[in-house]
């Protein structure tokens, strides 16, 4: 029997809050353990999302030995607690983190685990020791529930995103890329989930003008934007599209990329997430040098660092491959079947080795 | 992190373990003076005007000189909050339990019900509900089953609310001395009292014991009063809704005339006074339900109730 501690944001509800709650269900599922979980709030957010298969850990309290600490947030709230025999901080970064203080944070910890290959790398590029470094495969957390409001019937291939509007979402490659690659008789369509359409539709309108391939508004591909991030609007939209395209600036993969390939989507994705080996619709990624006003953390954003920012070009050649190459979509969604029959088993037996439990 | 640091610290607390205890609170030196007999670490924030507290979240331990019993070095993690009702420490022990992750105790000490127009007072929170977040669970305590019942009809989000006796004797008493002095606590300007022989000593006990009546122009029962009763002398206090509520006339002789006080001949007409001698009585039985004991028992309760509370910031008002 091991007492875990786990303390992560899984009540928040952003994306950090997700892939928490996705890593606190999978440690629930493991056996002969003593788990509590503890939430945090790193966000000035003042929402509690509901944890209902997961409250009545909450309540245990960490009666006998210390034997398991895992803390899961940003790497400057991670410390080292020399009560517990094991420390294990859980953590997302897109890039270098070694000219702040934070690396310090991680190199008493006895394991580190991360999402991806990439931001292992980037943590031993930061001096962190590499037999410290866990690369698990990114947990799921499914939401069911699906709207019966929307009824779309659209002929051809659908394109879908979702996101936000800001510089890191990679909404204008997106829509850039979309415009600059089809026309209204290729019978294409993206779906456009944001919170702002009315920004977005300004962004569009703008975009087309800027281009200006087609002397006639009208002869460029149908965009359609849905004004909500609800999980049920979503799902609804994983069901009815072809091919997910996430262009964030992120490292790993984010839930919804998971989500739409077990709705047997096709997810168009930077290649340094690498979620596969080889796979045919990643987009090329460049680095940049990501100086724009975050005073908040003034080394990091000293231009010393980079992280990587999709380039528009590859989403075009992705997104002729999606159309034009039936034989690639078919061998990816025979690949991504049998990723979809390991999605929960895989990081499930990865953390068991983790934590030494059979 | 002190977040962190916390949230292990409320995981893996032993009962028995002293517990860290923060106070925010402008006044109530004699109050944390009485809560420091149960035997935990108290810290108070020293600086409390300064602005530059929200940057470098920094607490400070009490002045050593002031409170030379149970008080620590002070450690980097907390465990609970307790705020007394004024509003802008409700706000600050919002933004800590926070930062800090630790559920919040709301002590109402003065001893007035809630219908009362008091400009810092609870109704003034309570009528301000959208400057308040309780985040994570919290305990109100009362002084009296009167606040205690009007905190918990006016304020749902409140997941306990918990009765404790009110202020408590701890200084050591002399013995009483009939004296033709008065002993007074208050805050009125002294011109106003002046043609009275008062009895303003700075050293209060020694003072007090030599005085025949305690004058107590505070709308509450604060500890100077409970010391007077235990002493034996008479309390005076002004006729008020509140206080006949609170402690009735039995127990306190209650003067609606507050002239009468400049009036040089008060004591004479305070001490032909025949109900003094059963109020007297009445007092000392009413200060031995208030014993240092039954105080520290009260709290050590709470707290021992309040380290099994989760933080999980669900409660919203």
């Amino acid at each position: 029997m091991k007492n875990i501690l786990y303390i992560g944001p899984y009540r928040q509800s952003d994306e950090w809050g997700y892939t928490s709650k996705a890593f606190a269900t999978l440690l629930a599922a493991l056996p002969d353990t003593n788990l509590v979980l503890q939430p945090v709030w790193f966000t000035g957010e003042e929402t509690s999302v509901d944890v209902e298969n997961l409250e009545s850990y909450e309540m245990n309290n960490l009666i006998g030995s210390n034997d398991v600490l895992i803390q899961h947030g940003l790497p400057s709230y991670i410390n080292y607690n020399g009560d517990f025999e094991t420390n294990i901080a859980v953590l997302s970064l897109d890039s270098r983190i070694d000219a702040v203080d934070w690396i310090n944070h991680l190199r008493l910890m006895d394991k580190v685990v991360v999402f991806s290959e990439y931001e292992k790398e980037l943590l031993i590029e930061s001096g962190l020791a590499d037999d410290k470094i866990v690369a698990l495969q990114f947990p799921p957390m499914f939401l069911m529930n699906r709207t019966k409001d929307l009824a779309l019937d659209l002929k051809g291939t659908v394109f879908y995103t979702t996101g936000s509007l800001d510089r890191k979402g990679g909404i204008r490659e997106i829509v850039t890329a979309f415009l600059s690659t089809f026309s209204i008789s290729d019978n294409v369509h993206l779906l456009i989930t944001c919170r702002q359409s009315d920004i977005l539709q300004q962004i569009v309108t703008d975009l087309k003008s800027q281009l200006g391939i087609f002397d006639v508004a009208s002869y460029y591909p149908n965009i359609m934007v849905i004004d909500t991030v609800l999980p049920e609007v979503i799902n609804y939209t994983h069901d009815i599209g072809d091919f997910f395209i996430d262009a964030g600036y992120n490292c790993i993969p984010s839930q919804n990329t998971l989500r739409a390939i077990t709705a047997n989507s096709i997810p168009i994705i930077p290649d340094n997430i690498q979620l596969f080996k080889d796979y045919d619709f990643y987009i090329d990624t460049y680095d940049e040098i990501p100086i724009y006003g975050e005073r908040a953390i003034p080394n990091l954003w000293s231009g010393e660092f980079t992280w990587k920012q999709p380039r528009t070009e590859s989403i075009r050649q992705a997104m002729k491959r999606a159309v034009g190459c039936p034989e690639t979509k078919e061998k990816t969604l025979q690949r991504l079947a049998a990723f979809k029959q390991g999605i929960f088993a895989v990081p499930n037996k990865a953390i068991k080795e983790l934590l030494c439990i059979q | 992190m002190y977040t962190i640091e916390n949230i292990i610290r409320a995981v893996t607390r032993k009962s028995g373990d002293k517990l860290n205890i923060v106070l925010l609170c402008d006044n109530e030196e004699d109050y944390i003076t009485q809560l420091c007999a149960t035997g935990h670490n108290f810290f108070i924030f020293n600086d409390m005007y300064d602005s530059q507290w929200k940057r470098s979240v920094e607490y400070t331990p009490v002045n050593l000189h002031r409170y030379p019993t149970h008080i620590m070095a002070c450690e980097r993690h907390y465990d609970f909050i307790i705020v007394f009702n004024r509003i802008h420490h409700w706000e600050r022990a919002r933004d800590l339990s926070g930062i800090w992750h630790v559920p919040i105790i709301v002590v109402d000490l003065a001893s007035m019900p809630i219908g009362s127009q008091h400009p810092f007072h609870t109704k003034l929170v309570l009528d301000n509900p959208d400057r308040l977040l309780l985040r994570g669970e919290t305990i109100s305590v009362g002084s009296t089953q009167l606040i205690t019942d009007s905190w918990t009809s006016h304020y749902s989000a409140f997941s306990t609310t918990i009765n404790l006796p009110h202020n408590t004797v701890t200084r050591d008493l002399v013995d009483y001395k009939n004296n033709q002095m008065l002993a007074v606590d208050c805050d009125l300007p002294e011109g106003y009292l002046q043609s009275l022989p008062l009895n303003l000593d700075e050293k209060f006990t020694p003072s007090l014991s030599f005085s025949a009546f305690f004058i107590n122009f505070w709308q509450a029962i604060t500890p100077k009063m409970l010391e007077a009763m235990a002493l034996g002398i008479p309390v005076v206090t002004f006729e008020s809704p509140d206080l006949q509520e609170l402690i009735g006339n039995q127990i306190v002789l209650m003067i609606d005339d507050m002239q009468l006080l400049n009036d040089p001949a008060v004591v004479h007409h305070l001490k032909n006074f025949d109900k003094i001698p059963k109020i007297r009585d009445n007092a000392l039985e009413y200060v031995k339900q208030h014993s240092p004991e039954q105080f520290t028992d009260g709290w050590n309760g709470l707290f021992e109730y309040a380290t099994n509370l989760s933080y999980t910031r669900d409660s919203y008002v």
